[in-house]
């Protein structure tokens, strides 16, 4: 049987730093790599940030209209 | 006398100095370039591991530092972008201490100087708003003596003088180091001050007067159970819970998402604790065990018939002859020091 998911922790998006060339957000992950979140997934309403070297993930706790400062930039 | 460093873990970025970067679910030992050349052997005993995201530097009992690992943004005091094995750092000074965050490095002195290099976009530094130092740059402490005890999270750093004033800078977000700024690009006084502390995260402990004290984010509830705690003897932190040591009995409290918190643990023979990012280590004299989250290797291989990256037991992870010295925990990585008697 596969490992149950589970959202390993929140973070909030002011912790993230917001690449603008690749419209990304990113967040240390335990592990060493960095958990990634796509601004245009985000605005689809996805709110989980995976990290691409292991199972962890967590979630972004934001409000939409904080998006627009980053659509922007 | 000849010491060897086991390790096992996260090794993406060389961080492990085993030469390559592939995780290892088995301990093996870490090489350094020494001048007799490259050896697993160790002459000098190793006081500390200190371990960043992505880069380790291992402190010697003769004060050198040597490291290994992503040198990106210049965490490691050199100008090559990593070092796929430990290499001693060219520091100008004998250090006594070192600390590390997520792209940055603590370099304490023999003579309580703090020098502090790499990447910290929020004030890890301690060096006012640079983003960036790529050779450690000493920053700007009062005379207050020696200092007693450094501590550090991903993005903030807290020194303890003998007088027991507390200085703190970098990420301040939760509110974790004081009531003020998010950010502390210079060191600052925090207004309390503390038998010991421990850096999570998003969040601090401070022992105060025979009490704990949370400050910062506190999703997991933790303050509370912490006013429960009697005597208070050691507190640790991993990124998203606390562990402390009270009396015999070692306790957690706070994420348990892949078995973090470990059940009340009553400690029978003298031990050895480390705390790494979201793992933890109880070391014997011979032996090792590890709990927590250990997707990349750095719990060991499961023992039981237990699969998966959770492990919510303590699993033995060395069983060797070699007496063990100390065992030191990082972003899912773990060190293991040993002293190899002669005759084995």
């Amino acid at each position: 049987m596969s490992e149950t998911i589970t959202v390993y922790d929140q973070v909030e998006i002011e912790d993230f730093v917001f690449d603008p060339t690749q419209r990304i957000f990113t967040y240390p992950c335990p592990c060493g790599d960095r958990f990634q979140i796509g601004l245009d997934d985000m605005l689809d309403g996805e709110d989980i940030a995976v990290c691409p070297s292991c199972s962890l993930m967590v979630k972004i706790i934001f409000d939409e209209e904080d998006l627009a400062e980053y659509v922007d930039s | 006398m000849t010491y060897h460093l086991y390790v096992c873990g996260s090794n993406g970025s060389f961080q492990l100095g085993l030469d390559d970067d592939e995780d290892r679910h088995r301990l093996e030992c870490a090489q350094f370039q020494t001048e007799i050349g490259r050896t697993v052997d160790l002459d000098i005993r190793p006081i500390k591991v200190a371990c960043g995201g992505n880069h380790t530097l291992v402190l010697l009992e003769n004060g050198q530092v040597y490291g290994a690992g992503s040198s990106r943004y210049g965490q490691l005091a050199c100008f090559q972008e990593s070092l796929p094995i430990f290499q001693k750092l060219d520091l100008p000074f004998k250090i006594k201490d070192v600390v590390a965050g997520w792209n940055y490095t603590v370099f304490i002195s023999a003579y309580d100087e703090v020098y502090t290099c790499g990447q910290g976009l929020t004030g890890e530094l301690g060096l006012g708003k640079t983003h960036l130092q790529s050779l450690p740059a000493k920053i700007e402490l009062p005379d207050n003596g020696r200092i007693v005890k450094a501590g550090s999270s991903l993005h903030n750093v807290v020194l303890q003088f003998e007088n027991g004033e507390l200085y703190g800078f970098g990420n301040n977000k939760k509110g974790q180091l004081l009531d003020g700024p998010k950010v502390l690009w210079t060191p600052t006084r925090l207004p309390i001050r503390a038998r010991d502390f421990a850096l999570a995260r998003d969040f601090a402990v401070f022992s105060s007067d025979g009490r704990l004290l949370l400050q910062g984010k506190d999703q997991y509830g933790i303050a509370e159970r912490l006013q429960t705690v009697g005597q208070i003897d050691r507190i640790w932190a991993m990124w998203s819970s606390v562990h402390l040591l009270s009396g015999r009995q070692l306790v957690s409290y706070g994420n348990n998402s892949h078995g973090q918190l470990v059940l009340p643990t009553t400690i029978g023979t003298p031990v050895k604790i480390a705390i790494g990012s979201e793992h933890g280590l109880l070391a014997e004299k011979f032996r090792v065990f590890a709990w927590g989250w250990g997707e990349h290797g750095n719990c060991g291989q499961h023992q039981k018939e237990k699969t998966g990256v959770t492990f919510d037991y303590m699993n033995e992870i060395y069983t060797e002859q070699h007496v063990v010295v100390d065992v030191f925990a990082g972003c899912a990585t773990t060190w293991v020091v040993v002293r190899c008697s002669e005759n084995v």
